[in-house]
């Protein structure tokens, strides 16, 4: 029960939407994509800057069209909870939140299982890359706010770029930058109307990468994955619904590929923060 | 969880290892031996408990209950599909650390990697969400490979809702296997009553729970259920099963 | 009840439910035991005698008691969650500890602290002795130093006649039912708890069948650990 706030009306429907006549939802029949301009292998554009957030000790946002999220690191600072036995060892402590217009649907105030789930998820991607043995009794937290929500997977890769940029903004020491990238399989072609036939489930589906939310719903499975590109180093896979193997260790393969690229674009955000820091001065 | 162990046992473990063989006597790819019984809790529909000798042991339920249908407002999707609850519990019984909240965020990341599994549900906010493949390869199973559409009653009005819970009593490593496991023999345990519709005209339908131990449906999909296997990577090499 | 004066399961008034227990059946647990009393079926894990969680609990010249209590989702009929503070759950937790506090002889493990973790698997009625006899079984694979077993047994009054060791159907169509927990050899009671209207005139006979049936459960406790510590002796003799 949310006690902080005016709760709005126990029931509300989502107002009816008038689509103009003409009007045609994108499906996988259409054997492109949502975004007629991308290719399977094509991700959107990534804008990413850093130091948005005055107030933390590093920050950044990072918008890949419409999935826009904002990052801030605050530490390390000293752990001080009364009754909590020395550690060797740092903790790192993520959360991550859905502002209540980012989808489509209402989101609530109170951090429900999924954005648990997802901050039990970054802190797994990102603490192979921080040294937290090297910061005994402290703790970095790292607070995301989404924005606006566009596909599920591109979220969590979103956010794990966001982060690890953040952390880097903020000076933490890392072994190197954490890039995150999505992944899903959609069934595409005119055959899969009949699903009874045999040819059309043998058929491979197809690796759009960084797939927004219209396609999102026609997907099988999806992968995020999150990768330190100079260490050529995995620090996590997520994979939800089914594929074969061949399907997953290829998407991993062309995941890889994005980080690479992502990596440039976090690299050039990076530096741009010192340029800019060295002019103010 | 982890217990404090000294160096030397450390690197007697870790060169074990590379000789390939592992503080038990196992080889490198070998499993622990697994026990699993069914039927061991009267009150569910279904059940099984897993042992995974030295120490993992963990109950698996299932209870199938009535419920209404959980259609997607905006696709219209759901309608005619059953669904799966799920819920890890870790009992404070299994390690010290579980006592209290201490448990919390192990028991969300299982839950929700489970619903993710057998539901494919977490994607979309939680608890509200239908299925997200809204009409596209109209696979006839779900992800978790449990047919969903068996479990409609009447489309649009009732489902049958299968309550998934484990409970984690030991913990010695390995618990995903051993929930995956459980879950599946749990599943194949689950016997579901027969059901009666009776149209009533006016798209108005009433139905019956036929009241018979001896006929009962099973869980359709059940044999396409997934299972898990832990790999841990201790210096170049891989091993299946370890201990924590 | 039916007129052979046999109860709804076949039993007679005085007559246990069947009773299996076995010790040490976690890993992780300095003592554990799994109790089933005839469908009801708890799982107890004794930790300690450990260093005190919480500074601020810590007593200098004996240990503390700590008692958690959980019920399995699917254990009764209809699946119901339960939170961690649902007050019931504690409740219980605090019956627990205060029928074990008088027993556990607490001065010898001063500054530290004994967690008792119970967890209901199924239940049938009868969930507090049913508990209470697990965790006596559990502290005393714990190798913890008490006085006596505490042993637990319910009494009720069904239909004008008084039975013991309730099911859950005897439980539930409103009858008075009483349980205490008791030591076997010095005949004291460390719990008595009862939560509906009884006749003063009665409870004396109810609590009479209760202290014999505690007797009974007794019993069946030492084999269990008689049983348990000559398997070990035999192990160890090899």
């Amino acid at each position: 029960m949310d006690r902080k706030r005016v709760p709005g009306p126990e029931l509300s429907v989502a107002p009816l939407v008038e689509y103009p006549s003409d009007f045609k939802r994108w499906t996988p029949l259409d054997e492109i994509r949502h975004d007629p301009k991308r290719q399977p292998e094509d991700m959107r554009p990534i804008y990413l800057k850093t130091g948005l957030i005055s107030q933390a000790n590093g920050s950044a946002y990072i918008e890949l069209e419409k999935t826009k999220l904002a990052c801030g690191v605050y530490g390390p600072r000293p752990v001080k909870k009364v009754g909590q036995v020395f550690s060797g060892k740092g903790v790192l402590y993520c959360e991550i939140k859905f502002a209540t217009f980012s989808c489509a649907k209402r989101r609530t105030n109170i951090r429900d299982p999924q954005e648990r789930e997802l901050s039990q998820i970054l802190s797994q991607a990102l603490s192979p890359a921080i040294q937290l043995d090297k910061l005994p009794k402290s703790a970095i937290d790292i607070y995301i706010t989404v924005l606006e929500s566009d596909g599920w997977g591109s979220c969590v890769a979103a956010a794990i770029t966001a982060a690890s940029v953040a952390l880097a903004h903020a000076g933490i020491e890392m072994l190197d930058l954490v890039a995150g990238c999505s992944a899903a399989y959609i069934q595409t072609g005119p055959s899969i109307s009949s699903s009874k036939d045999s040819i059309a489930a043998s058929r491979p589906p197809q690796i759009f990468m960084d797939a927004d939310l219209e396609e999102e719903k026609y997907e099988q499975g999806a992968i995020v994955l999150a990768y330190m590109p100079s260490l050529n180093e995995v620090t996590h896979v997520l994979q939800s619904g089914k594929a074969e193997g061949s399907i997953i260790s290829q998407s991993v393969e062309h995941c890889m590929e994005a980080c690479n690229k992502i990596y440039a674009v976090m690299h050039h955000a990076l530096l741009e923060s010192i340029n800019d820091n060295k002019e103010a001065l | 969880m982890p217990s404090l162990i000294s160096p030397a046992e450390r690197d007697y473990i870790l060169k074990g290892i590379e000789c390939n063989v592992r503080a038990d006597g196992r080889q490198r790819p070998d499993y622990r031996e697994v026990t699993i019984e069914t039927g061991v809790v009267s009150q569910t529909s279904g059940s099984a408990r897993v042992r995974i000798a030295g120490g993992t042991d963990v109950l698996v339920s299932v209870k199938a209950e009535i419920g209404p249908v959980q259609v997607d407002p905006e696709t219209g999707d759901g309608a005619d599909k059953g669904q799966i609850v799920c819920n890890v519990e870790c009992a404070p019984s299994a390690s010290q650390q579980f006592e209290g909240r201490g448990a919390d965020d192990l028991n969300n990341e299982l839950t929700q990697m489970m619903s993710r599994f057998l539901s494919h549900n977490t994607n979309t906010p939680a608890h509200k969400s239908s299925s997200t493949e809204a009409g596209a390869p109209a696979a006839p199973a779900g992800p978790g490979g449990i047919n969903l559409s068996k479990l409609c009653i009447i489309p649009g009005q009732q489902c049958w809702v299968l309550f998934v819970d484990a409970l984690v009593m030991d913990y010695g490593g390995n618990l995903m296997d051993a929930i995956f496991m459980g879950t599946r023999a749990a599943i194949y345990d689950t016997r579901i009553p027969k059901t009666e519709v009776q149209d009533l005209g006016d798209g108005q339908f009433e139905f019956e729970v036929l009241d018979d131990a001896e006929d009962t449906d099973i869980v359709e999909g059940r044999e396409d259920m997934p299972i898990c296997v832990t790999l841990n990577k201790v210096s170049d090499h891989f091993t299946i099963l370890s201990l924590e | 009840m039916a007129l052979t004066g046999l109860r709804i399961d076949g039993r007679r008034p005085g007559e246990l439910r069947k009773i299996t227990s076995t010790t040490s059946v976690l890993s992780q647990a300095d003592g554990s035991a799994y109790l089933e009393h005839g469908n009801t079926k708890v799982l107890a894990a004794v930790y300690g005698p450990r260093e005190a969680r919480h500074r601020a609990l810590v007593v200098h010249d004996r240990a503390i008691l700590n008692v958690e209590f959980n019920v399995a989702p699917f254990s009764t009929g209809e699946r119901r969650r339960r939170t961690k503070n649902d007050k019931r759950l504690l409740e219980m937790a605090s019956f627990i500890k205060q029928s074990f506090e008088p027993v556990v002889i607490a001065a010898l493990y001063p500054r530290s602290q004994i967690d008792i973790y119970l967890q209901i698997i199924q239940q049938d009625g009868g969930i507090l002795q049913a508990c209470i006899n697990a965790a006596t079984l559990a502290l005393i694979d714990a190798g913890i130093a008490m006085t006596d077993y505490v042993c637990a047994c319910t009494a009720g009054w069904v239909e004008r006649e008084a039975v013991i060791d309730l099911n859950h159907i005897e439980e539930s169509s409103d009858t008075s039912e009483v349980t205490i927990a008791m030591l076997p050899k010095s005949n004291k009671v460390t719990l008595a708890q009862m939560e509906s209207r009884l006749h003063v005139d009665k409870l004396e006979e109810l609590l009479s069948l209760a202290s014999e049936g505690c007797k009974q459960i007794h019993q069946v406790l030492d084999k269990t650990i008689r049983d348990r510590a000559e398997d070990l002796a035999q192990k160890m003799a090899v």
